[in-house]
């Protein structure tokens, strides 16, 4: 009555539908990290606006950042925080993110800007075998944040050219850098994607005629710069007490002047091309680096590496990197000393505008014993 | 032949590693200064030999020069040029110089010179500082990651010209500035971090 289906038809169709399964499966999963975890806002904040409002084309895209204003509601200088320039550097992400839900200024104005490339949250880099999600444990429950890629989503810009070639130096780089925020500023209006994210932070900077700017990355623990405070020759006062500072807290940290033959940095291009003060901070992060052990969401929180842990022994890295690790704890810890101390010695600097003062922000020692989650707003239905 | 080979293999690899656990060895010194006791004097300085003009510069193109011309505005020194690239042309009219030393491959990149131009300045900076018998302080601010063949050939550059010494404590693992002032009856300061000169340069430029 039925005609017998041949079996290698089957075979076919039985592969396709796994096919079919798999796509769907690994679709669902791809897109998930298309989805912003949520950030609480804190008591500090007064306004959440868009990068969009500073440049318009922007909207309606995954360069529409938010941007968190914190206004102490008392005239004084003002201070901009880059969160999430890099994703797979999450220190700097937690950081912006931990000022977002806990700082309260008490003069001045603070904007935050946690996801400064959003886009590069979206996916992971390739070949690295990096987690997509990590954990931190809070007061109320664990929260779960996006381990992102350090470029723009290739899905917002593709295909890279084969070289570089910075828009306002014409300095060339590999065409990997296309989609690196941090090689794009100061941007450029009609730009690729990543070079109008980097035209629209510059935009606000200029249109708020915001003073400071802290730019938040980590790197991994055999790159020369590290532990460091990279700033603007303009900076260079502000950040040179910033750094004393720290090195009286007991902090490993070193300054750098930002060199001026390597373009599209923020440090570089935001300190020349507006008034802001720029400066960028790195921590030791194993999970970017060549020499770790297995990549895991462990070592993204823990930092604990024994492979790192060796080569210090062997004198080879330009850190310290202890067998209990460089946790993100610690990694915020000196993120957060470091804001704190820009702002300090900016005051002292007594420049015109006044000051920008933070308020009470968790010290160093404080987040090193009770870990960052301990900061962070516990999750709730938003 | 299959043994011999072995072995040699063997060796070859285990020579790195000797190499290797070698460098990893960590100096073993006892510190003067701490946190609570952050300034150790070694020697007793003569202020009046450091009067303005005060040029400020580097040897090496460290950012440590930017942390000295922050100590110097801390302490409220007003009478100073900075330049990390100064020239001979800049001594006319001043009396002292004060010189941070330490290399930097990133400080000479990012000034845009070579380690060949900068030892040649260096040089030119030193015969001229002779020629004019200006007075010298060194200030080696940048601890035990301020050391190597490089950062060492300009500290010892000023050491010989310096009427007295600045340094971040740590630098000293080895015994090397306690070992040359001792010999060279050189005044010296150690300090635990480097904001503790803030203090020391304010007593010493005291008017």
């Amino acid at each position: 009555m039925f005609k017998k289906i041949p079996s290698h038809i089957l075979s076919a169709a039985a592969l396709c539908l796994l096919a079919v399964c798999a796509v769907v499966v690994l679709a669902r999963e791809f897109t998930g990290m298309w989805q912003d975890e949520p950030i609480y806002p804190g008591p500090g904040v007064s306004a959440v606006e868009k990068l969009s409002d500073y440049f318009p084309r922007l909207k309606d895209s995954r360069g529409n950042t938010d941007i968190y204003v914190l206004d102490s509601g008392k005239p004084g200088a003002s201070m901009l925080v880059l969160g999430g320039t890099h994703p797979n550097e999450p220190a700097g992400f937690i950081a912006a993110l931990s000022l977002v839900e806990r700082c309260q200024p008490r003069e001045g104005i603070l904007y935050v800007i946690p996801r400064a490339n959003r886009s590069a949250f979206t996916c992971t880099d390739p070949q690295e075998a990096a987690p997509m999600y990590f954990t931190i444990e809070t007061a109320g429950g664990p929260r779960v944040f996006r381990f992102g890629s350090r470029a723009t989503n290739p899905i917002d810009q593709w295909p890279d050219r084969e070289v570089y070639v910075h828009a306002s130096s014409g300095q060339t780089l590999s065409g990997m850098e296309t989609r690196n925020l941090n090689r794009a500023y100061p941007g450029l209006k009609n730009g690729n994607f990543t070079e109008q994210i980097a035209f629209g932070i510059a935009s606000l900077i200029r249109e708020k005629d915001i003073d400071i700017t802290i730019d938040l990355h980590e790197a991994s623990p055999e790159y020369p710069t590290i532990n460091a405070l990279v700033s603007h020759e303009r900076a260079m006062d502000v950040a040179a007490w910033a750094v004393m500072y720290m090195q009286m807290e007991g902090m490993q940290i070193s300054l750098e002047v930002s060199p001026r033959n390597l373009r599209g940095l923020s440090h570089r291009e935001l300190g020349d091309h507006t008034d802001t003060l720029a400066v960028l901070f790195e921590s030791a992060n194993a999970s970017q680096g060549r020499l770790r052990g297995p990549m895991s969401e462990e070592l993204i929180v823990k930092g604990v590496d024994p492979y790192y842990t060796l080569a210090d022994s062997y004198g080879k890295l330009y850190v310290s990197y202890p067998a209990s690790g460089i946790s993100l704890s610690e990694r915020v810890a000196r993120h957060l000393c470091g804001i704190e101390q820009v702002a300090v010695s900016y005051n002292e600097s007594m420049y015109p505008k006044g000051q920008v003062d933070l308020g009470q922000l968790p010290g160093y020692s404080q987040l090193m014993s009770e870990g960052i989650g301990a900061f962070l707003a516990p999750p709730r239905e938003l | 032949m299959k043994k011999i080979t072995a072995l040699l293999l063997t060796l070859a690899m285990l020579i790195p590693a000797a190499a290797l656990a070698q460098a990893g060895e960590a100096p073993d010194f006892e510190m003067n200064t701490s946190m609570e006791n952050p300034v150790f004097h070694i020697g007793q300085v003569d202020k009046t030999l450091f009067e303005g003009p005060f040029l400020v510069t580097s040897f090496g193109q460290s950012a440590d020069a930017a942390m000295l011309e922050a100590l110097m505005k801390r302490a409220r020194v007003t009478d100073y040029t900075f330049d990390s690239l100064a020239t001979v042309e800049d001594l006319e009219g001043i009396k002292t110089v004060i010189i941070a030393v330490g290399a930097s491959t990133k400080g000479l990149g990012s000034a845009g010179i070579s380690e060949a131009d900068e030892t040649a300045r260096a040089e030119a900076m030193v015969e001229a500082i002779k020629e004019k018998g200006l007075a010298v302080i060194i200030c080696h601010l940048g601890g035990g990651t301020r050391r190597g063949a490089l950062s060492d050939k300009y500290t010892m550059m000023v050491l010989e010209l310096a009427s007295y010494a600045l340094v971040v404590e740590d630098a000293n693992f080895d015994g090397m500035f306690t070992k040359y002032a001792e010999e060279h009856e050189l005044p010296l300061t150690f300090i635990y971090a480097i904001a503790n000169g803030v203090a020391v340069f304010t007593e010493l430029f005291a008017k």
